[in-house]
């Protein structure tokens, strides 16, 4: 919402307010200024008379003026179209430095002498108007020829833009905000009335017959007026052009101007389009249920849209008026359910316009008696009333203490809701009943009632106090899983890997690129917001692999990062995934490794994964996905459970996203709480160890060498590990393996004997299941 | 004697001293044989020889013993010597990785409130209509909807704009008295220099029987809050609107780069805004079906602190896990 201090003078008088003030009370109340902007017109630019105006002797399309400008007369070539004689102009004189930096000089135009500029709006600072020069009127102040432009008070403006809420609709117009910083300041509103010139007695119902349906949800008023031209005072275009809109039609922009200072919707029809003698307009509930009124066609939807066929055109020269007002709750329900087009009124309406409808038709009127000629208002009004009506609040002055958690003085209180216009219908010490004004839509309860009173008070006034509460246990299953999680992390953190955040989105290509599932297409996301996240991610590898292609583009030599985040499966259900992500150089180049340390391989990758896991198995797995390289991929089972799988990217993917050797695990966390683990007895008595050494098929897993021994070898076995594993020519089709055993016994320390005959044993059982043979 | 004290003190290593302790103390060295010769001395003579022995004895041990203790240190000192390394060399960046700026500051704001006894709730990130918005306060045609630019799925669900619909989940599912936080990511149809489809939130809700919880108590928090995550700030409440409390308050920081002297990233304002919060609106309660209470609500955006914390100028960077920015938290 854009408002300007002397737009705000018009109704409220802050003369003895400062700028910086006036945002700090602002910002106080609910009001977060964004921006002010001071209009600052530069010097020597003056108020000039076009004298003469001839044609460049050497170019088509420029004139040469000659301009009043008081003292003397200057001439000026001018290149604009709308450059006429007599016209008043802004004339940048020799020295006067424009805002984009231009200095005014002496020039030779096409061999014509200029000894200045005459200036459009934008090139002055101001907003941009019509293409062309900008034509000066008395709605500025009285046109003094070589008066400075920047002595006129109406040009001496600061612009503040209101960010406003989406509820106070009743503060987008001027009359709205100035309303507010009267309540602030304690002061009153100038009111807008106008006295009808009742001297023209022709009545409205002599041109124009007003049908309606009965039951509208609308409140509506309207009224007419003859013009011979009509043509907005440069006031009200640059106003207009400050808020940021642009019309074409300058019948809107007035109207416009209108509802932006009143807050009442307004419109204005083209007499001539509905009809040409005496017209009727019908007011009636269209297909969708809109108010609409109707002419010859439709004409409007009330608080929603004006079709271009009923705004005025040139040749128009009567004018009907339109006030308007409809709930916000109602109108907003049926554009909701309509698709239908809607113009700036709507912006208003659905957030709720003034309903004082006679404000905006006293401040039309105002406004054609003193910038347009020979205006003729009809006597006379149709008028089609809905009550609107407030209901009536019970305040609690306890209940609001408690709520606010401090006590305002209740005649402060009573005040503070008069000046915000609210009625108070009674007051007792204990109890008010307050009815809140037609502007305010957005006032139910006490707690809306609260929220009036705390704003204006302010906040910063309010004394803090701690909260009392009755304690309890709030360690619940969120809590574990975040203290899981964070776990998990730390521990990642340590193992080298960086965390990262990427988008749940992706792309359905990539997941189908990488043989990944995609959520069944009735649950995905409607209206994406790009192609390359046009669907939720069933797994955080696309976006984690993207970004490791990134930072190897941006020249890393070695990439570790992980993620914890949702994913869904097809059926979009959510889960928690963990993911890591391991790519180039194992470690960064050091003297430790001469500066060429080596490449990630899975043996490294593993390890580093149990340093975030803890203990766990690999089992070997057959991938049948594009993702997954076919001979490095395996299961990850811990405590007897499938909890994710680790593999190497697969070579052709790493082709194509440019990467070196990249390995990838995938942990389902949900599987890896943490419990309080239980001890075991242990062994007092001397542990042994043992290697053996075995030729085996080379086809043959140490998988399933190691499911037949856990089954299969002694108690006193107590653990056993592969160290070393051994290919030679002459081993042919089989290689060696070697098996380091810890043997002990919990009831004594074991002979060499012993031991001799348990290994043997263990021996007996490879060569039998296995064919083993010891080397 | 003299020449034993001699070789002892011109001894230059512990296997050349071992060599003189056998000569001297070994079964069949000097002393050995001294002693041996004792026994052909007359009887007299004997006490007065051998007393000069054990003293020579005595004395020549006790040389030898410190020599030895001399040579050992002379020993170790060659060995440091030898193992002398230029440490320096190895000022390597180490092996650790980051946690996230985002997800770090995240956990410190979790801290504060789990300090505080708050719970922690979670809730789904695909939302009903119900949850994200209808129950909140914002009815399908509000125009504050336009605020939430939205993910919708076909089937008419969507992504959750904000953390509130975990409030709503939590209210009904338990009873009052309520204290809890939702951290969690959030998703808008946003996406520019300052936006970005996804972010994260941390949500506070607090609920008792009417009376208990005041607007003055949500103030008391959010500034202790504040200082804890900015440190020594001033705190000021903006009164706002938001469709789930009344009233309701937007919350700045004096600017943390300029001290609140007005500079480019409080756009010359001297304040950050970093929170929302209010009184819960009387709808939501009786969305929930909760009757004569009270309570606070509050929000944040965890990549707005972050970015503020630990001076990130760009926000998308914050999505893109690149090293050169996620390095620098090692």
């Amino acid at each position: 919402m854009i408002v300007t201090r002397n737009w705000l003078q018009e109704v409220v008088d802050i003369t003895d307010i400062n700028t910086d003030q006036l945002v700090k009370t602002l910002n106080s109340i609910g009001f977060e200024v964004a921006e002010v902007q001071k209009i600052n017109l530069p010097k020597n630019v003056v108020v000039g008379r076009v004298v003469s105006c001839q044609k460049h002797p050497n170019a088509d399309k420029l004139n040469v003026c000659s301009v009043d400008v008081g003292d003397e007369k200057l001439q000026i070539v001018c290149g604009a179209k709308n450059v006429q004689q007599a016209e008043y102009v802004a004339v940048a004189k020799i020295g006067a430095v424009l805002p984009d930096g231009l200095e005014i000089k002496p020039v030779k135009l096409r061999g014509v002498d200029s000894f200045g500029m005459i200036c459009s709006s934008s090139e002055l600072g101001l907003p941009e108007l019509e293409k062309g020069i900008m034509i000066l009127d008395q709605s500025i102040g009285r046109l003094e020829v070589g008066k400075e432009l920047r002595e006129y008070k109406a040009l001496q403006d600061e612009i503040i833009d209101i960010e406003l809420t989406a509820n106070r609709g009743d503060c987008l117009s001027i009359l709205g905000i100035a309303r507010e910083i009267a309540a602030a300041y304690g002061r009153s509103v100038k009111g807008i009335y106008f006295e009808d010139d009742e001297s023209i007695q022709i009545g409205i119902g002599r041109i124009l017959n007003v049908e309606a349906e009965k039951d509208l949800d609308a409140n509506l008023i309207y009224k007419a007026f003859e013009a011979r031209k009509f043509s907005n005072p440069l006031l009200i275009r640059l106003r207009v052009a400050i808020t940021g809109e642009q019309f074409t039609n300058e019948a809107e922009e007035f109207a416009y101007y209108i509802s932006h200072t009143t807050g009442v919707i307004f419109r204005l029809y083209g007499y001539r389009t509905f009809a040409s003698n005496h017209t009727t307009m019908v007011i009636n509930k269209d297909e969708w249920g809109f108010e609409a009124v109707y002419g010859k066609e439709k004409a409007s939807i009330i608080g929603v849209y004006q079709f271009d066929s009923s705004k005025p055109k040139k040749e128009d020269n009567i004018f009907i008026m339109e006030t308007s007002y409809i709930e916000p709750e109602i109108i907003t329900k049926k554009v909701y359910n309509t698709p239908i087009k809607t113009d700036w009124s709507y912006y208003r309406s659905s957030r709720g316009s003034e309903p004082r409808l006679g404000i905006a038709l006293d401040y039309a009127k105002q406004m054609l008696h003193k910038f347009f000629a020979d205006v003729m208002l009809y006597s006379g009004s149709y008028e089609i009333r809905h009550e609107i009506e407030r209901a009536s609040i019970k305040v609690d002055f306890a209940d609001l203490d408690a709520l606010i958690g401090f006590s305002i003085n209740r005649n402060q209180i009573v005040e503070i809701l008069k000046a915000l216009g609210f009625t108070i219908v009674s007051c007792s010490e204990e109890l008010m009943v307050v009815k809140a004004p037609l502007f305010r839509h957005d006032i139910f309860n006490i707690q809306d009632i609260a929220e009036e009173i705390v704003r204006i008070y302010g906040i910063d006034n309010i004394e803090p106090k701690p909260l009392q509460f009755i304690e309890q246990n709030r360690l619940n299953k969120a809590y574990e899983d975040y203290i899981h999680k964070k776990s998990l992390r730390t521990r990642a953190v340590a193992a080298g890997y960086f965390e990262t955040v990427s988008y749940i989105f992706c792309n359905s290509m990539d997941l189908q690129k990488f043989g990944l599932p995609r959520i069944k297409r009735d649950l995905d996301i409607l209206n994406p917001i790009t192609n390359e996240m046009n669907t939720l991610r069933t797994s955080l590898i696309p976006n984690l692999l993207e970004q490791v292609a990134r930072n190897i583009k941006n020249g890393k030599k070695g990439v570790k990062l992980f993620e914890i985040g949702t994913i869904f499966d097809e059926n979009r259900r959510e889960s928690i995934s963990m993911a890591m992500v391991a790519s180039g150089i194992k470690e960064p180049e050091s003297i430790i490794n001469g500066g060429k340390p080596a490449m990630m391989d899975i043996a490294s990758f593993v390890e580093d994964l149990g340093r975030v896991i803890g203990d766990f198995s690999l089992k070997n797995f057959t991938p049948t996905i594009p993702l997954i390289h076919p001979y490095q991929a395996a299961t990850i089972i811990k405590d007897e459970q499938e909890i994710g799988r680790v593999y190497k990217l697969h070579l052709s993917l790493q082709e194509e996203l440019e990467l070196p050797d990249t390995f990838i695990a995938e942990i389902d966390i949900d599987k890896l709480k943490l419990s309080f683990p239980k001890a075991k007895p242990y062994s007092i008595y001397q542990m042994a160890f043992r290697d053996l050494s075995v030729l085996v098929d080379k086809d043959l897993s140490y998988e399933q060498i190691q499911n037949v021994l856990q089954k299969r070898v002694p108690s006193t076995i107590k653990r056993f590990y592969p160290v070393a594993i051994y290919e030679d020519e002459q081993f042919g089709n089989r290689y060696s393996l070697t098996i380091r055993f810890a043997v002990q016994s919990d009831e004594k320390t074991l002979s060499e004997e012993e031991i001799g005959d348990i290994m043997q044993n263990v021996l007996d059982l490879l060569r039998k299941e296995f064919n083993a043979e010891l080397r | 004697m003299q020449k034993w004290e001699e070789q002892i003190a011109a001894c230059e290593s512990l296997e050349e001293l071992e060599q003189i302790r056998i000569e001297l103390f070994g079964k069949k060295g000097y002393f050995a044989k001294e002693f041996e010769s004792l026994k052909k001395l007359p009887a007299e003579q004997k006490p007065q020889i051998a007393k000069e022995l054990n003293l020579a004895k005595n004395k020549l041990f006790a040389l030898l013993q410190y020599k030895k203790d001399q040579l050992i240190a002379k020993e170790i000192e060659k060995r440091l010597q030898e193992e002398k390394r230029d440490l320096s060399l190895l000022n390597i960046s180490s092996l650790k990785g980051a946690l996230h700026p985002t997800l770090y500051t995240m956990d410190k704001i979790v801290e504060y409130f789990i300090a505080l006894n708050y719970a922690i709730e979670t809730g789904p990130l695909v939302e009903d209509d119900f949850y994200n918005f209808e129950a909140l306060n914002l009815p399908k045609h509000h125009p504050a909807r336009d605020m939430q630019d939205t993910f919708y799925c076909k089937d008419g669900k969507l992504l959750r704009t904000h953390t509130s619909p975990v409030q709503i989940r939590t209210m009904q599912r338990q009873k009052p008295p309520i204290r809890m936080i939702s951290p969690g990511p959030v998703f808008r149809r946003d996406f520019d220099l300052t936006h970005t489809p996804m972010f994260h939130q941390v949500e506070g809700l607090v609920v008792d029987e009417k009376g208990r919880v005041s607007f003055a108590n949500l103030k008391f928090l959010l500034e202790d809050f504040l200082r804890y995550m900015f440190g020594d700030v001033q705190v000021r409440f903006r009164p706002s609107f938001f469709p789930f409390t009344e009233p309701s308050a937007e919350v700045d920081i004096s600017c943390i780069f300029c001290e609140g002297r007005g500079c480019r990233v409080c756009s010359h304002t001297g304040w950050l805004e970093v929170l929302g919060c209010g009184m819960v609106d009387p709808n939501v309660f009786k969305a929930v079906g909760y009757k004569d209470v009270n309570g606070y609500a509050f929000g944040l955006g965890v990549e707005r602190f972050a970015m503020l914390i630990h001076r990130v100028g760009d926000l998308r960077s914050l999505f893109e896990g690149d090293l050169r920015l996620l390095e620098q938290f090692k």
